[in-house]
């Protein structure tokens, strides 16, 4: 089994390597960051320098959350739509391990990216003199674990249904716009209806996976980059959230993909 | 002794959702065997269902009722049965931003049985594919994609070869080393599965025959029963006939050059009478029928019935 899903990760980086649309959405994802930060890079003064590294930070680290997560959509995408995933079904190779290798690529891709931004954010930081916390590295373990529980998500949904509508329904459907929709009906007058409603939407705030699940703990550790003793526990638990999701999302692709792997 | 495949059954539909639910039947409980060391051949017009009986052996797609068991192990994706078999697809699917070595090695690997350097080296140069062997497979043609498919039968020494119409689109060259290369496996005792189009390498390569006609199965029969020769009749072709006596049954004229067929009793009639007018025999022999011939022959009672 683990033989198999390292021959089967060493292969989807050959195909992240050579795949010009992943070259050119990765490149586009760059140009965006590039016209964002750079102007505040230029105009911002010492004193706001600090702000500038943890903004910078955040935006980096969410990015690569983003792009990960979508590596296991982009790689199952591609193997369905040329339907060589046939080929690997016919071999003697658990087909369990194709699924997980789909997660380890993603991870790993993720994890070289959340490393070379922490280095940039580090000498950015020796550079400008700004004393470096261990908060940056919180972030970008934290970001990683989190891009874990959308890289689940988004690739099981991506079995049933079309890439583009997988990620828009991740989108829209959410624990932040279904607590919004909840706010919203808790403002309306009562009714059957509505009751009905509420509970539809409780159910489905319940059920969905919550992508920042310390998220309202970890406010201050964001704010200021100071990473106390207590604050790693709630890291430790949003990985292990992370790989609770992520084992619940590789059950239900390999079933969901068995039953139909020629197609 | 087990068969190699066995269906049983087999029925397959598939659901087409629209407006309201409708069901096509793509296979109607298709019961075969095929035996260790066949070459079968599964035959049919397109949409007959041969590919789909070939998702079902391999276990790429569920049967809706029966079973398809391979060597009396029902088969499901990665399962470690897989090992002794070997499959070719119809269209060229293999992953095409791999190039042609890594490719081959890659499926070798997932088989259980990495490829040492010389046997890769041999391989490639028996098909061919050394100038290849750098070249993705995206940009190789579809001859080469299919080779790729060829090696792992050649590296893999599998018990089971399903091919799924191999020969569609290609050169007559390729066709002619895949024949090569399938016969000489068979001939070694792998038995094989193919579902083709190219009858003439239907003809040439297997033993027994399946024919297929909108998912239900019309005969299994040997090659020599559906490919046969008429000892009753001739096929003649004659330049410059004037008379056509009553016996001779006219299939064209064009161009002074008449084409027949007459019974074996009148041949020496018919010899006498191009020799009396000085007309010219160009092809006289004894009928044949072609696997064509028993195919469509097959397909119109099937059809009756």
């Amino acid at each position: 089994m683990r033989n198999a899903v390292r021959l089967h990760t060493l292969t989807h980086l050959t195909c992240l390597r050579r795949n010009r649309i992943f070259h050119a959405f990765l490149m586009l994802v760059i140009v965006g960051l590039a016209l964002t930060i750079v102007p505040g890079l230029a105009f911002d003064d010492d004193s706001n320098r600090f702000q500038t590294l943890r903004r910078l930070a955040q935006m980096l680290h969410g990015t690569i959350s983003w792009v990960t997560s979508g590596i296991g959509l982009f790689l199952l995408w591609e193997h369905r739509r040329t339907r060589s995933l046939k080929m690997v079904a016919t071999t003697a190779a658990p087909f369990g391990a194709w699924v997980a290798s789909l997660f380890a690529t993603a991870t790993l891709v993720g994890i070289a990216m959340h490393a070379t931004s922490g280095v940039l954010i580090f000498c950015l930081s020796w550079v400008w003199g700004v004393t470096y916390q261990y908060g940056f590295i919180y972030l970008a373990l934290d970001h990683a674990a989190q891009s874990l529980i959308s890289l689940g998500v988004v690739t099981m949904l991506g079995v049933v249904l079309h890439p583009v509508i997988a990620v828009v329904l991740v989108a829209l459907v959410n624990e932040s716009t279904v607590l919004i929709l909840r706010q919203g009906l808790d403002m309306l007058s009562p009714s059957l209806v509505l009751r009905v409603t509420k509970a539809l939407a409780a159910g489905l705030y319940y059920i969905l996976p919550v992508q920042d699940p310390f998220g309202e703990r970890t406010e201050a550790l964001v704010r200021t980059m100071r990473a106390a003793e207590s604050d790693w526990r709630y890291l430790a638990g949003t990985a292990a959230y992370a790989l609770l999701v992520l084992a619940f999302a590789h059950v239900s692709t390999l079933v969901m993909l068995r039953r139909r792997p020629g197609t | 002794m087990t068969a190699a495949v066995q269906l049983t059954e087999l029925t397959v539909d598939f659901r087409r959702h629209g407006v309201s639910t409708r069901t096509h039947r793509a296979l109607n409980a298709v019961t075969l065997e095929v035996a260790a060391q066949d070459f079968f051949a599964l035959i049919g017009p397109n949409g007959s269902g041969k590919t789909t009986a070939i998702h079902c052996v391999l276990g790429l797609l569920p049967p809706t009722s029966g079973s398809a068991h391979v060597f009396g192990v029902r088969l499901e994706p990665g399962a470690p049965a897989f090992r002794d078999i070997v499959y070719v697809p119809e269209e060229a699917h293999y992953h095409d931003y791999l190039t042609v070595e890594e490719a081959i090695r890659y499926y070798a690997a997932l088989h259980g049985r990495p490829v040492t350097a010389p046997a890769l080296a041999a391989v490639l140069e028996r098909l061919h594919l050394e100038t290849a062997r750098h070249t993705l497979v995206s940009a190789c043609s579809k001859g080469m994609k299919q080779k790729v498919g060829l090696a792992q039968c050649l590296l893999q020494q599998p018990r089971l070869l399903v091919l799924d119409e191999p020969m569609r689109g290609l050169d007559p060259v390729a066709v002619r080393e895949f024949r090569e290369v399938l016969a000489a496996l068979h001939r070694d005792g792998v038995t094989v599965v193919m579902s083709s189009h190219v009858l003439p390498e239907v003809e040439q390569l297997a033993t027994r025959i399946g024919i297929l006609d909108s998912g239900s199965l019309l005969s299994v029969s040997d090659l020599d029963a559906l490919v046969s020769v008429d000892h009753d009749t001739y096929d003649v072709e004659v330049e410059r006939l004037v008379t056509i006596p009553e016996y001779l049954t006219v299939e064209a004229v064009a161009g002074g050059l008449t084409r027949g067929a007459l019974p074996q009793a009148r041949l020496y009639a018919f010899m006498d009478l191009v020799r009396a007018e000085g007309a010219e025999i160009r092809k006289c022999s004894l009928r044949k029928r072609t696997l064509e011939d028993s195919l469509v022959a097959t397909l119109a009672e099937g059809r009756r019935a």
